[in-house]
């Protein structure tokens, strides 16, 4: 890895093969691919739920109330007469819009403060890492519900909520992927030729911690689930009329002993996603990430 | 069998041609079998370690040594597995025996000395624990003869104050010193054997001098077989007195050390010795001048395996693949081309 | 980052010269660092809940005329100046008192707090036993039988059951089985000792397969390090090379990464308090953030924390009393 390379030739050709050997690995582990297709599924059904579910969202229809299975309700209704699959559908909307954006805020936040605080060090780096152990005290969860008690909750500020506690993992990811890359040449020989900070950050850095960033974002994705749908089980989360897996928990919760179907689509919901994004992430660990088992 | 170290160093004929070896492996194969191929580590090894003999096996990076060495002590690393000959050592065939029996063999009749001083002691427990569970498992010892003889140990390989180093854990200890502790660790129960597996590539110039002066004095003193294992013939000419000189997993050529160095019959054996740099002892350059890369094989088929880089190749080494053979007596070469030519020998052995 | 503050003493100093002194001044400059932390953590969660307009009566009580509305919120305090309320709070808190919660306003938070955390504590500490030691003979199992089924079986039941499934799906299920189709144990609540059993195996899921990644892990990390394979060549024997040369090296950063997940789970998950209907901790929490209970919320916030650090402080210490070479020059990790 010389770094006349590196300068004239942007790790392009060296990338690709990169990926294709990623690739390569991940298909060989066969639960992660039926993993990965599983939660495309999901993540397909999310988008189009509008136009794949059988009723309007939030249509009551209180001359059906816990129905059974039947030709017009697949999995039966809710106690006020509502589709349980179309609330299971437009719950995977709500999830999956949880479940992304979360981590989507963590990493836009995390990663800058990580690397700028590894890059500069001094005072940026202490306030980074007194940050860092500010929010390793107070648990997650209780961090985003305290956010949630205060200022409300909606599908987006949970995922903003959420997001704003996972922003740690992603600083301490990106802290230990810089320093471990400062040092490389490659970086080395970028900083003597006079090549900007930003550059070399964006350039030099972040592509080469792609992967690892990557698979952590991706680990995110089940916690969130859990964690979203966990509020919303215990009343705190997304409220009606929005479905939501966890609210469906709730609301079934206490026709467990009659109804127990009515508790199980959710709770199989919530597993199934879980379990396929859980299985995504161990597959691409193993393909991107090999020495981090 | 005697102390008789002149006759030692000419090699096994002069040890008495008659006494059986101490270890002998006969046509050892290993093989790694990967996910989408299988490496094949050695290919029919065989030679033979005599009392007060020092073995010298060298050859390029991946041409199976450390593999080999651990075949003897059944110690190759999973999913490695021994498909084939013999470890003979005292009359049993070590690849034979229950577990049990093989971990009484190991640190007790065939001691190892690994490449790696820094990281083969046990950080969290003392040198005298070392000591101890070797000692005790192997010869019984209680406590405090244990403590006795570890001292006694330490001051044969030249530690300082051994008694004071016996409580300190290995991190205190230097590079040299820890690997004269591991050589100390390796004799404690009198071995017959004793294998070292490159035990100086980690340490600096001068220790690597000491640590090997050290080896001879052990092996004369013992009587030992030792087996050492190295990429450097400068260590080789002054260090052993037969040479196994190995590549792609097989013997290509052996003979006395003298005889080699005069005579060298094999192109890759030549080709070794041409590209000794004058000043010896610096590893890294050693093989810097035979062109290609020596092989991993992963597939078995017929030829030799120095072809594709031998440049007195013929239509015969594609095909058929040389043997072992006696050219003069203790000296051994698997060509069909040997280099007879005075001139290339002359420019190889001026080393 | 440990090894690094205790780079202090090095090799040149003698083995237990200054070693005292080194662990004093480190605690130190730890419970300074967590005491500054707690203090930000209060500070800004004080001010995050009195950001928001409306305060909270505003939804709790909202038809009371302004009048009560002033009064009440007068006998809480809430009238004055937020720093000053800071302050207040700051002072009781160093007085041990913690306040009174508003849902309740007939106890104070730290009575709320000694009913509820032993419900909680016993139902961590049995899930600490639990998942901790089954973990670890898991794990050691695992990595035994490296690349046999039986390493697969572990792994594969461990990281569904006990990583991807969130605890409160494992507990409705133990629920569905365990209590409504077989009737063997209560559905939840709180009272006999048989309401233990199926909250402890459902919280237990988590930390246990956390537990056996790690011990497999790094036991097999060492499994392959060089010294292990010397032992062997020394003849000695499978146990002992597993106890004095894997176990003995590999369950020491088990130390560090388990140890701060013990606050954790001692002070309750408000998942699986909820699932059961316990009456400890974490439903505490749930019931003070519906109801915005500001006293409670940071009572409860602040034992967390707190507890939080000082497991943190303790495992490092442990683990540089337990590894020598921390003990002495630091790991270069
Ligand atoms: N654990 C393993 N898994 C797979 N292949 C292995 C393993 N160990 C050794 N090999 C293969 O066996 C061959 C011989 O390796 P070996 O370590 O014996 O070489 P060596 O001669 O000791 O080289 P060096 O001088 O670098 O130590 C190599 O091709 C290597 O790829
Ligand atoms: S057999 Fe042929 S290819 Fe092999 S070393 Fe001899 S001459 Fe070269
Ligand atoms: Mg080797």
């Amino acid at each position: 890895m010389t770094t006349v390379q590196v300068q004239l030739e942007p790790a392009k050709r060296a990338s690709t093969s990169f990926w294709h050997a990623a690739w390569y690995r991940y298909r060989r582990n066969r639960l992660s691919v039926v993993a990965g297709a599983v939660a495309l599924v999901i993540l397909v059904v999310a988008v189009v739920a509008p136009w794949v579910a059988p009723y309007r969202e939030a249509t009551i229809d209180l001359t059906h109330v816990l129905a059974r299975p039947t030709w017009h309700h697949w999995l039966g209704t809710d106690e006020i007469g509502r589709d349980t699959l179309t609330r299971l559908i437009w719950g995977d909307q709500t999830s999956m819009s949880v479940a992304i954006g979360a981590p989507l805020v963590g990493a836009l936040i995390g990663l800058p403060l990580g690397i700028l605080g590894g890059w500069f060090g001094g005072a940026l780096d202490w306030v980074v890492l007194r940050l860092i152990e500010l929010f390793t005290m107070v648990p997650t969860i209780l961090a985003a519900l305290l956010f949630i008690t205060v200022f409300g909750v909606s599908v987006w500020k949970l995922a903003l909520f959420i997001g704003i506690t996972l922003w740690v993992g992603f600083a301490r990811l990106a802290r230990a992927q810089y320093l471990a890359l400062r040092d490389r040449d490659f970086v080395q020989a970028a900083r003597a030729g006079g090549v900007p900070t930003w550059r070399i950050i964006l350039v030099h850095i972040l592509p080469n911690a792609a992967g690892p960033v990557i698979v952590y974002f991706v680990q995110q994705i089940p916690y969130t689930i859990f964690t979203a749908a966990g509020f919303s089980f215990l009343g705190l989360g997304i409220q009606d009329p929005t479905p939501d897996w966890g609210k469906m928990i709730n609301d079934a919760e206490t026709y467990l002993a009659t109804d127990p179907l009515l508790v199980f689509v959710p709770v199989v919901a919530i597993a199934l996603a879980c379990l396929s994004f859980s299985f995504v992430g161990d597959g691409l660990r193993d393909a991107l990430d090999p020495t981090s088992k | 069998m005697t102390d008789d170290l002149a006759g030692a160093r000419v090699g096994p004929e002069g040890t008495g041609a008659g006494a059986a070896p101490l270890l002998e492996v006969r046509g050892l194969r290993v093989a790694f079998p990967l996910e989408r191929r299988t490496v094949y580590a050695v290919q029919g090894l065989t030679f033979e370690v005599h009392a007060g003999e020092r073995l010298g096996i060298v050859g390029e990076s991946g041409s199976g040594k450390s593999v080999s060495a651990q075949s003897i002590m059944r110690m190759v690393p999973f999913p490695g597995k021994v498909t084939g000959g013999q470890v003979l050592f005292e009359g049993r065939d070590l690849l034979g025996i229950p577990d049990a029996a093989i971990r009484s063999v190991r640190g007790s009749k065939i001691g190892m000395v690994p490449q790696n001083p820094l990281s083969s002691l046990n950080p969290v427990i003392t040198i005298e624990a070392h000591f101890r569970e070797v000692l005790s498992r192997h010869l019984g010892l209680s406590r405090s003869e244990a403590r006795v003889r570890a001292v006694e140990l330490l001051g044969s390989v030249g530690i300082p104050d051994p008694a004071q180093r016996l409580h300190e854990y290995a991190h205190r200890l230097s590079g040299g010193q820890r690997q004269r502790v591991i050589i100390a660790l390796a004799i404690a129960c009198r071995p017959r054997v004793l294998i070292a597996d490159e035990p100086t590539t980690a340490l600096d110039v001068t220790i690597q001098a000491q640590i090997l002066q050290l080896f001879d004095e052990l092996v004369a003193g013992a009587n030992l077989g030792a087996v050492l294992i190295t990429h450097n013939l400068g260590i080789v000419a002054a260090h052993c007195d037969r040479v196994v000189v190995m590549y792609a997993g097989r013997v290509m050529e052996t003979a006395p050390v003298v005889e080699l160095f005069r005579s060298p019959s094999h192109p890759y054996t030549v080709g070794l010795l041409r590209c000794v740099p004058r000043v010896a002892m610096h590893k890294a350059r050693v093989f810097a001048t035979i062109p290609g890369l020596p092989p991993q094989v992963t597939e078995l088929r017929d030829g030799c395996p120095f072809a594709p880089r031998c440049d007195r190749v013929s239509e015969q080494c594609r095909r058929e693949t040389p043997a072992l053979a006696d050219i003069a007596p203790g000296h051994a070469l698997a060509c069909w081309n040997p280099v007879t030519d005075a001139a290339a020998r002359a420019e190889a052995a001026s080393v | 980052m440990l090894a690094l503050r205790l780079q202090g003493c090095g090799p040149d100093q003698g083995p237990s010269d200054g070693r005292a002194d080194v662990v004093l001044s480190y605690l130190l400059q730890r419970v300074l660092s967590l005491l500054f932390v707690l203090l930000l953590a209060t500070v800004g969660i004080f001010a995050m809940m009195h950001s928001v307009p409306g305060g909270p009566f505003a939804f709790s009580q909202g038809d009371l005329t302004k009048v009560a509305m002033h009064n009440i919120m007068a006998k809480y305090g809430l009238t004055e100046p937020v720093w000053r309320q800071y302050l207040n709070w700051i002072w009781q808190l160093m007085h041990g008192y913690l306040g009174i919660p508003f849902e309740e306003p007939t106890m104070t938070v730290n009575h709320l707090i000694a009913t509820a955390w032993p419900i909680t504590l016993i139902i961590g500490g049995l899930t600490i036993a639990v998942s901790y030691s089954l973990g670890l003979l898991l794990g050691v199992v695992a990595a035994i039988r490296h690349n046999t089924w039986v390493d697969s079986l572990i792994t594969a039941v461990v990281s569904t059951a006990g990583i991807a499934l969130p605890n409160y799906v494992i507990g409705f299920l133990l629920i569905e089985v365990f209590a409504v189709k077989l009737g063997w144990l209560p559905v939840g609540g709180w009272g006999s000792p048989a309401d233990v059993v199926l909250p402890v195996i459902a919280f237990s899921l988590y930390p246990l397969a956390l537990m056996e990644r790690y011990t497999r892990a790094s036991t097999l990390e060492v499994t392959y390090a060089d010294y292990v394979r010397m032992g062997r060549a020394r003849g000695l024997s499978g146990r002992r090379i597993l106890f004095n040369y894997v176990l003995r090296t590999s369950l020491i950063p088990l130390i560090t990464i388990m140890g701060p997940n013990i606050p954790n789970i001692l002070t309750g998950s408000i998942f699986i308090e909820a699932t059961f209907g316990l009456p400890g901790l974490g439903s505490y929490f749930t019931n003070a953030s519906l109801h915005r209970d500001y006293p409670l919320i940071m009572a409860l916030v602040l034992i967390v924390a707190a507890l939080w650090g000082a497991c943190y402080i303790i495992s490092d210490l442990a683990y540089a009393i337990v590894d020598p070479r921390v003990r002495l020059e630091g790991l270069s990790r």
